[in-house]
């Protein structure tokens, strides 16, 4: 009993951000980073499959994928894509910050990382809405009068909501996961001051969000003359 | 806390100077997209590669740097990389597809089929129902 008591009053003492579980902070980082790394990994094969259609539908269709493509706006695309390149910015001094446990320094530039989420969403309504008015929106009141099939453009337009609607809802998640963090450090709360793990994970998943956009952008808005 | 933790903690931490290059970098890959898709290169295959190669090292500045993963153990460097290995397996979906047409079948739209129809516009008046949908009662 008296050993039980004296482990228990040991882990207590260390307890801090290193779990019981592991053997020390280096160990456990190398858990947080893999588990992570994992769910990333299963993330591009969930985008991949859709990579795989358009891939499939472009090589089959070049010529009616480049017409469908000129009713997108590529500098409207191009600024948010400067956006997600900033955000990323941010949120890497944000886990920097974190790493120096730089209170006010990771409430700015998390701040920083969730103005930019609302500005890329807020961009992406502009052009959906535009689209919708356009009626290039697939299913039955889809009208297209442009120079590629029909058919076709409804796919690539199919395409086009699947893929940067997924990225939109994987930004949309951000916005939920950044506020959900700002407000922890806001509160001061051990989990993310004493540890700089759980910024890194929110940051981890916020590049990917922007490696997705970094191929999207021109398979979508940039696609050349065949 | 221990020595060693501490340690482990704060492992490193790179300088600002680093990431506002890394972003700058990323910037200017990011014109040079648009500029290299302005400009015709005789073939779109040219440009295709073009883009996807700039892609490519944007994606490579954001995990090593951004993600820090240059840094990172060689198990997580594996994900990393298995995560875009993956993508090879595009290969036997194209075996596929670039294969058919050599043992033509019947296909669902009669004897010559192709993948995508071309069927007629749902409707004439765009953001109206199509007549099917209104005929049911």
């Amino acid at each position: 009993m008296a050993a039980i008591a004296a482990e228990h009053a040991h882990s207590h003492d260390h307890h801090g951000p290193l779990h019981h579980q592991f053997e020390d902070l280096e160990q456990q980082n190398e858990a947080y980073l893999v588990g992570m790394w994992a769910f990333l990994v299963q993330e591009v094969m969930f985008f991949g499959a859709l990579f795989l259609a358009y891939t499939l539908m472009r090589w089959q269709h070049p010529m009616d994928w480049y017409f469908a493509h000129n009713e997108l706006d590529w500098k409207l695309a191009g600024v948010n894509t400067f956006n997600l390149l900033l955000s990323s910015f941010f949120a890497a001094m944000g886990v920097r910050s974190a790493q120096l446990k730089d209170r006010k320094g990771v409430l700015l530039w998390l701040a920083g990382v969730l103005f930019c989420c609302l500005v890329f969403l807020g961009i992406k309504y502009v052009e959906y809405s535009l689209k919708w008015e356009h009626h290039l929106v697939p299913g039955p009141s889809f009208f297209y009068q442009g120079e590629a099939n029909p058919g076709v453009a409804q796919m690539f337009f199919g395409l086009y909501f699947a893929m940067t609607g997924l990225h939109g809802i994987h930004v949309a998640v951000g916005l939920i996961v950044f506020g959900i963090l700002w407000l922890m450090w806001f509160f001061r709360k051990p989990i993310v001051t004493e540890d700089y793990m759980p910024t890194e994970m929110c940051g981890l998943y916020w590049h990917f969000v922007d490696l997705v956009w970094i191929f999207l952008y021109p398979l979508f808005y940039l696609i050349p003359h065949p | 806390m221990s020595h060693s933790n501490d340690h482990a903690a704060n492992h490193h931490v790179d300088s600002v100077g680093t990431y506002v290059a890394t972003f700058a970098a990323l910037t200017v890959l990011m014109i040079a997209t648009i500029a290299a898709a302005q400009v015709n290169f005789g073939h779109s295959i040219v440009n295709n590669i073009i883009a996807m190669t700039i892609a490519l090292l944007k994606a490579t500045l954001v995990i090593a740097i951004f993600m820090a993963v240059r840094r990172s153990s060689g198990l997580v460097k594996l994900y990393a990389i298995g995560g875009f290995v993956w993508f090879l397996l595009f290969f036997i979906a194209f075996c596929d597809y670039a294969t058919r047409s050599w043992e033509p079948v019947k296909g669902w739209y009669g004897e010559e089929s192709k993948v995508v129809p071309d069927y007629p516009h749902v409707t004439d008046h765009p953001g109206e129902r199509p007549e099917k949908h209104n005929s049911g009662h």
